[in-house]
């Protein structure tokens, strides 16, 4: 075990001068060298194209113990929409300190050094222990962010469905017991089968519903000009979400990682009613999956009250997903209304463990009390890693 | 240290980690202690720092890992020295 140097020990903000230090902490945490890969992914293209100049460069904080970097927490340039304005924050992420020096001090440190830097915050995370830290440094736990997946190949995920390992163990007994019995393997084949007929004749009454409305799967983003006037229909009906404009789309899912994402275009005519950001798996070898292919529905823009664009928007989902060989797709997202929605399309709702913690100084913001009318995805604190 | 000294270092504990008052903390330890985690180190100290009337450094600070640790400490340090010496 690494001693620490007692003698050197500093909680410090970092800059471009302590890369080759970071460059290690990131090699041992997640394995990897480049800022690029690690939690302040965002900086890597550079203020010119950030859309929220006002919170760039986004400080990060480290402790040293000597020379060597032992615990870290970055931070993401955001803008928050409080329901009548846009007000400039920080995600954080990346709260990490080296296994053996845990259960100390640096976490909080490192915690209360970022909160000198930075006014209206907002963290995911899943961990009680940083729950307990955030909450302690004046954020508010506004509780877990729901999820909802859809099986497209339900015979497969019905057999490699794991309760403890997905973290269903608080799922009713009855639920876990009528898992397993279907886990069997005729009663498997027939619930698969059954469950797929009945999926197709819900989609098939689904695209009734959104006549007039086409889905396509795209490469690339729409403009940012198209992508502006929905997010300002979406942002009238919410009462707190990360801004979703034109320009943060296209910085987000184009610009620091081109390629890594797909987006579905939903139009009435020729004017865009939808947009959905999907992600194609990429690791099977999660023990949690148990070799599942399971894509993710990353962002969204579309007006809940418009039933048709989110029907369109979900059976499109299902159909790239298909096209991209998953067996399950997962969306998570905050908004109540349109968790209500997706039930019908075929979306079972399953137990979330992603906490949504907001700081926000005296007149900052208008927060609300609950989650009902706010947007967040698991696009939101580039926490798209399942 | 003396029985003044220790039984006040015990009830710190057993404050700061929600413990019943008959709880055993002499064995507590951040290791292998669920409820030891950033932010009970954190109010440990500031529990300490309080009850005994002294300021420690960081240094000190990631040292105290254990009931055992904070007590030597208290005692090479002389906190409360007539009830250290007796």
């Amino acid at each position: 075990m690494t001693e620490l140097d007692t003698a050197s020990i500093r909680v410090t903000s970092l800059s471009e001068k302590d890369a080759p230090a970071l460059s290690s902490f990131y090699r041992t945490v997640w394995n990897s060298g480049s800022a690029e890969n690690g939690p302040n992914e965002a900086t890597a293209t550079g203020s010119a194209s950030c859309p929220f100049p006002a919170s760039f460069p986004p400080p990060l904080v480290g402790v040293y113990s000597g020379e060597r970097i032992i615990g870290h927490l970055g931070s993401i340039p955001t803008e928050f929409w409080d329901g009548q304005r846009n007000v400039g924050g920080h995600w954080l992420k990346g709260l990490m300190v080296l296994e053996q020096f845990r259960n100390g001090p640096f976490g909080y440190l490192l915690v209360k050094q970022m909160m000198k830097q930075v006014s209206l915050a907002a963290v995911m995370t899943v961990a009680p222990a940083a729950r307990r830290l955030f909450e302690a440094c004046g954020f508010k736990d506004f509780g877990t962010v729901p999820n909802y997946i859809a099986l497209i190949h339900p015979r497969k995920v019905l057999q490699a469905v794991d309760v403890a390992r997905l973290g269903l163990a608080s799922l009713p007994r009855f639920m876990q017991l009528l898992l397993r019995v279907m886990q069997w393997g005729p009663i498997a084949w027939i619930a698969g089968s059954t469950g797929a007929a009945g999926l197709w004749l819900l989609d098939g009454l689904n695209r009734l519903l959104c006549l007039g409305l086409r889905a396509r799967i795209q490469t690339d983003p729409p403009s940012a000009a198209e992508i502006e006037p929905l997010w300002l229909r979406l942002r009238e009906r919410l009462t707190l979400a990360p801004s979703r404009s034109g320009a943060y789309i296209e910085w987000r899912y184009a610009r620091v990682h081109p390629g890594r994402y797909q987006f579905i275009e939903v139009r009435r005519r020729h004017e865009l009613a939808g947009l959905v950001v999907v992600r194609r798996p990429e690791r099977v070898d999660d023990p949690r999956l148990a070799g599942l292919r399971v894509g993710l529905i990353v962002d969204l823009i579309v007006d809940p009250a418009d039933a048709a664009a989110v029907t369109a928007a979900f059976l499109g989902a299902r159909i790239w997903a298909r096209k991209a060989g998953c067996d399950a797709v997962l969306l998570t997202i905050s908004h109540l209304g349109v968790g209500r929605l997706v039930k019908r399309l075929g979306f079972v709702k399953i137990p979330g463990n992603v906490h949504f913690m907001l700081r926000a100084p005296p007149g900052a913001i208008d927060a609300p009390q609950g989650m009902e009318r706010s947007w967040m995805t698991r696009g939101d604190a580039w926490g798209d890693d399942i | 240290m003396t029985d003044q000294t220790k039984n006040k270092l015990e009830q710190v504990f057993r404050a700061v980690f929600e413990l019943p008052a008959d709880a055993d903390v002499q064995n507590i330890r951040q290791i292998s202690f669920r409820k030891w985690d950033s932010l009970g180190h954190v109010l440990l100290i500031s529990a300490i720092e309080s009850e005994f009337g002294i300021h420690l450094e960081l240094a000190t600070i990631v040292q105290l890992t254990s009931f055992e640790s904070v007590q030597l400490y208290l005692t090479e340090n002389a906190v409360d020295r007539s009830a250290v010496h007796g």
